[in-house]
């Protein structure tokens, strides 16, 4: 089971998140807290450099943990800003459908990505569902390569979202499953 | 849908405040030395690989708690001196460095990923005085 938390307080409920009932933390704290991890990035970079490469060349482990901590405090002050409500941002504009675009591998362009890598292209993605105006954040993942289903932590993150859509949908349908990046 | 919005605008009504916003203010606030927090981080992560050392035995060396190494290596502690003097004995390098009037920091070539210790990316080379 599982419940919604909010990231502010009432009325505001712009940014909410997914608590599962066996995770001590809720999503949106979860990426928080690996993603300000030193440690856990060093540990992710070291085990998926072969990933990073792929899509952005080379790169020495201090510098990409570095780079990532920075990508990932962009990510939440964006986050934030579109969670305080202040129209800085709207759901629509912040947050892009998860389509064939994000995790099937036709009109995936790496080229393309690599040569972002100077505009900072980010591999932080942050999962949710969309309502109303609101986006219920269901996770995060580093994604590095094309497709999701092809990698344990982001196939994970999309069994999530299919099963938080189910928990909030019933048999009704209608939710749109959405991923937020920064450029 | 008129039943999924009832359901989820029942678990809104319901729902609990987490505490994302306020560690996010917290790192804001807090980013400048949280940055060479993390710095301090990743140095001792890299001695930790070169002696063969877990986080475990670091707590042990320094006589302070597994919770408190992990903390440590987080990046998020804000060390006290005494502290890093310690770590620098018991890991054999140094964690910060002090540079005199005399010295500068040379940035060198990228280093291999993996195969070459981060640490050695800076060098202090000592100026000749005039």
């Amino acid at each position: 089971m599982m419940e919604i938390v909010r990231t502010f307080d009432l009325p505001n409920i712009k940014l909410l998140a997914i608590k599962f009932d066996d995770e001590p933390l809720d999503a949106s704290e979860v990426i928080l807290s690996q993603w300000s991890s030193a440690e856990f990035l060093r540990v992710f970079f070291t085990n998926n450099h072969k990933d990073y490469f792929s899509a952005y060349g080379r790169s020495d482990l201090t510098r990409l943990v570095r780079e990532a901590l920075d990508l990932a405090t962009a990510l939440f002050e964006k986050l934030y800003e579109f969670g305080k409500n202040e129209d800085s941002y709207n759901s629509t504009s912040l947050f892009k459908p998860l389509d064939n675009r994000e995790y099937d591998i036709a009109a995936y362009d790496l080229q393309k990505l690599k040569a972002k890598v100077e505009e900072r292209q980010s591999y932080f993605r942050v999962y949710g569902i969309k309502y109303k105006e609101s986006v219920i954040i269901t996770g995060g993942a580093i994604k590095l390569i094309k497709e999701m289903r092809n990698r344990p932590h982001t196939n994970n993150e999309l069994k999530k979202l299919e099963l938080v859509k189910k928990f909030l949908e019933g048999d009704n349908g209608g939710l749109d499953l959405v991923y937020l990046d920064i450029k | 849908m008129e039943n999924s919005n009832q359901k989820i605008e029942a678990l809104i009504a319901n729902s609990s405040l987490s505490s994302w916003m306020e560690k996010v203010v917290w790192r804001k606030a807090n980013q400048d030395w949280i940055r060479k927090s993390t710095d301090i981080a990743l140095s001792i992560m890299d001695a930790l690989d070169d002696l063969g050392w877990n986080k475990a035995r670091l707590a042990k060396e320094m006589g302070v708690s597994p919770q408190q190494v992990s903390k440590y290596v987080r990046g998020e502690e804000n060390f006290k001196l005494e502290t890093i003097c310690k770590l620098e004995k018991v890991l054999g390098v140094e964690l910060i460095t002090i540079l005199t009037s005399d010295q500068e920091v040379v940035s060198t070539q990228e280093t291999n990923m993996l195969s070459e210790p981060p640490a050695s990316e800076y060098q202090v080379k000592k100026e000749p005085k005039a």
